[in-house]
């Protein structure tokens, strides 16, 4: 019996060497596998999983972000042939529960689903009751790219963007896309929610995958236009329709709805005996009919929920947390009286950003008139008398240069210029009060 | 004796009898009356909105009337909408026909904030809002829409949205359309917040919908299309089919079908009113609280005197700009000094008039400002004023 159970001790101190090397070498040549709603199958290593919802490094070394929506099917350690099933039933669901990590070895994929309920921050996207709402002057690519430090502090892995804005430039719509999809949705599963979205603050967060509407909640209205109300034409037209596409292949959505949202072209849609999308067109064709001919499309709380683009409804966090699909969040933040949710850092930033730009918008012609008519009264002034208003000159400027500093869109959005160029023509006008 | 005993023990007998079934009728009616005798008396707060849009009623005297009405633990806030229905400028104030109007989205945006879940959040226990619906044309159109309780006056009606269209006479139909989508997808959102139709707001507003409905078990059943059978109703039809096109007649009735007003009965019968009552002590019986509730607060006080606050200030501004033009800089250095520093007092005290009163005040309707837009530019352009006197007191020698 002894010498049996010697005999079985080695055969499986054997065996557990024989899997070893096994396990080694499929490290060495593994992948995982995630398969999406629509078909489409990306490879590579699941960097992070959480409630479902992904995080995908692939092998151009970019990280993909897939939230639990769009998952079908998680596999783990494919071998290359990718045939293959994987050596455990790794096929997870794709919405796990916290309590079941799935047949999960590898540490850090453990801590991926870690035992702690995820930390969600809510940032906003303007704040167009107050009069900041407009995108690329409150609402920048600059602002949204520096509060990501902020929310890593605070180790958020949900960022809401709380959408509140009536619009603003196109020059921003394709820096703001671009921090939201190559800076945000690797990191964090971001998510739209929305109250308020009206022309480019619609086009820029169609970026993301996910969209929770508020009932009140109002997105579109997205044509471009100039000057006294006139629409952008020709070749104009066509580059922001085709940057309107290129947003919308970012957030995984039909270019056909967007489109409606920017011209008058109509839309419709097919649905089978559930509700779903069965269909789409761009014309009045489809049984239920989105957008008439004549019309730009805005849509409305229900009608999102008809096009099938709203992921959910929620007027609450709480609301928000069950129609993301969340079994347990902390919302992030201090309570702020007269806000309605947890003020996270990287939210307290955005605020501050948005004050002080609108402090700088409402005294830019001071500053300007100021310095203007003092380097007026310096040049005409005798020498005794020339250093109060080079004085007041230089307080003027430096006025200024905070603002640009606070905020460098202000000296495209106000000065018609290039930061560079405002840095010149800076360094001009001390140049100029020095020979005063 | 025995019998005058049991006369005696049955008169006793009888009088307890009687008194048991006083008693007991008491206790009977107590039961048969509604819940709400039986709770705490409910306090009421009422108050009107009434006057100009988006002068007299905006969002700081709202503000404080919902803030009393908190501190004085309402249960029920009652507003009545009634706004002024012809040109300002009309001295004859002759009332607008439906079909005009100009429809302001930016106008119910801050006052909406007030009826929401966060805007509610202070309360320990939220009210019951109420709107009583005379006038609510125009921008004013989705006050009653805030909440999803409303009973309308027999004199009723809510729309006048059709300016919508007028607000943009300007640019490419394209950009003007982007803009009214835009303002009405944020009405219908209101709408749907409170739990209305939103085709509704369509129908108010642009002149091409046709909107029907049929009631099925007592509720309406909207349809996009003329009435087909005899059970189904019109609500508004094409205005761009000649033949359906309003005609002045109907107009001037306010008959007409290209755009929906809706008035007390259309309104109950689409379950959009909860009924109809001419005095408020009507309201509260619907309410079922007429025989036990409390008015507290003073909500129609803070409405008027908001109102008075915005005359005397459009008086104050208009005497202060007189004021301002008459001082002469000229004289020795002290005198040009004071005069600046005269100059400099009343630019701070319009600008501070400006500033306070930002939401209510309309600059062309003042005099001495009628070249100015609004509040924000005359605050810019005083400040620009206010530094030119600074550095034209440096720039004087004595």
């Amino acid at each position: 019996m002894k010498y049996q159970l010697s005999t079985t001790a080695r055969l499986t101190r054997g065996m557990a060497c024989a899997l070893a090397l096994l396990a080694c070498s499929q490290l060495a040549i593994a992948k995982d596998r995630v398969t999406l709603n629509d078909g489409r199958v990306v490879e590579g290593e699941i960097a992070r999983e959480l409630n479902g919802s992904v995080w995908v490094k692939t092998s151009d070394g970019l990280t993909q972000f897939y939230p639990a929506s769009d998952v079908l099917r998680i596999e783990r350690d494919v071998d290359e042939a990718g045939g293959n099933t994987p050596a455990e039933p790794g096929v997870t669901d794709p919405a796990p529960s916290e309590a079941a990590p799935e047949a999960d070895s590898k540490p850090e994929q453990k801590r991926a689903v870690s035992p702690g309920a995820p930390r969600a921050a809510i940032i906003t996207f303007g704040d167009a009751d107050a009069g900041q709402g407009m995108v690329g002057t409150y609402v920048t690519a600059q602002s949204f790219r520096e509060a990501i430090p902020l929310l890593e502090e605070e180790n958020i892995d949900i960022v809401v963007i709380r959408i509140n804005s009536g619009g603003g430039a196109v020059a921003e719509l394709m820096p703001l896309s671009d921090v939201l999809h190559n800076e945000y949705k690797p990191r964090f599963r971001t998510v739209a929610w929305v109250d308020y979205a009206i022309s480019a603050a619609s086009l820029t967060p169609h970026t993301l995958t996910e969209h929770y509407f508020m009932r009140r909640g109002a997105y579109g209205g997205n044509t471009a236009w100039f000057g006294a109300m006139q629409a952008v034409e020709g070749r104009g037209l066509e580059d922001v329709l085709y940057m309107a596409e290129r947003i919308s292949e970012r957030g995984g959505h039909d270019p056909r709805i967007i489109r409606a949202m920017q011209i008058m072209d109509p839309l419709s849609v097919d649905l089978d005996e559930n509700g779903r999308i069965e269909a789409m067109y761009q014309n009045d064709q489809g049984e239920v009919l989105i957008n008439p001919h004549n019309r730009v499309l805005a849509l409305t709380s229900v009608s999102a929920q008809q096009l099938g683009f709203a992921d959910g409804i929620a007027d609450t966090l709480d609301e928000l947390g069950a129609a993301m699909g969340l079994t347990e969040v902390v919302w992030v933040g201090e309570e702020v009286e007269g806000v309605s949710y947890p003020v996270s850092k990287a939210e307290s930033y955005l605020r501050r950003f948005r004050e002080q730009t609108a402090r700088d918008e409402q005294r830019l012609n001071e500053y300007f008139d100021g310095y203007n008519v003092a380097i007026d009264l310096a040049q005409g002034a005798d020498e005794d008398s020339k250093g109060k208003f080079v004085g007041f000159a230089r307080r003027s400027l430096n006025s200024i240069v905070r603002m640009v500093d606070n905020n460098p869109n202000l000296a495209l959005f106000q000065f018609g210029q290039s930061e560079e160029d405002f840095r010149d023509w800076v360094r001009q006008q001390e140049e100029i009060l020095r020979n005063l | 004796m025995k019998m005058h005993e049991l006369d005696n023990r049955g008169l006793i007998g009888r009088l307890r009898a009687v008194a048991t079934l006083a008693i007991a009728a008491m206790v009977l009616g107590l039961a048969a009356m509604p819940a709400e005798a039986q709770q705490e008396t409910p306090k009421v707060y009422y108050f009107a909105a009434d006057g100009w849009f988006g002068k007299d009623i905006t969002f700081t005297p709202m503000h404080e009337a919902m803030e009393e009405a908190r501190e004085l633990g309402a249960d029920y806030i009652i507003i009545k909408v009634d706004v002024n229905w012809f040109q300002e400028e009309d001295p004859m104030q002759s009332e607008m026909p439906d079909d005009t109007g100009i429809f302001d989205i930016f106008g119910i945006r801050p006052i909406r904030g007030l009826f929401t879940d966060e805007g509610l959040a202070e309360w320990d226990d939220k009210p019951k809002i109420v709107f009583w619906v005379k006038n609510a044309m125009g921008s004013a159109a989705f006050l009653p829409f805030l909440s999803d309780t409303m009973y309308f006056h027999p004199e009723g009606r809510i729309g006048g949205i059709r300016g919508v269209y007028l607000r943009y006479q300007q640019g490419d139909e394209v950009v003007k359309e982007k803009l009214v989508a835009a303002s009405l997808a944020t009405a219908k959102g209101m709408v749907i917040d409170s739990g209305y139709e939103p085709k509704l707001i369509d129908a108010m507003a642009r002149g091409e919908t046709v909107l029907s409905y049929r009631l099925e078990g007592g509720r309406p059943v909207y349809l996009n299309r003329e009435p087909e059978s005899t059970d189904e109703f019109l609500l508004t039809n094409n205005a761009l089919i000649d033949e359906q096109r309003d005609n002045i007649r109907d107009l001037a009735r306010g008959r007409g079908k290209n755009f929906l007003t809706l008035r007390a009965d259309t309104a109950q019968i689409l379950g959009v009113s909860k009924g109809t009552v001419d005095n408020l002590d009507d309201l509260l019986f619907e309410l079922g609280i007429i025989r036990n509730h409390e008015m507290v607060g003073d909500g129609e006080s803070i409405m008027d005197n908001w109102t008075r606050t915005i005359e005397r200030t459009e008086d104050a501004l208009a005497r202060l700009m007189r004021e301002f033009q008459e001082i002469e800089v000229d004289g020795e250095w002290g005198d040009r000094r004071r005069a600046r520093g005269q100059q400099r007092a009343k630019l701070q005290q319009m600008m501070g008039f400006f500033e306070r009163y930002e939401e209510a005040l309309e600059p062309r309707q003042i005099p001495g400002f009628q070249n100015f837009r609004s509040p924000a530019q005359v605050i810019g352009q005083f400040r620009i004023m206010l530094q030119r006197l600074e550095l034209e007191q440096l720039a004087d020698e004595r």
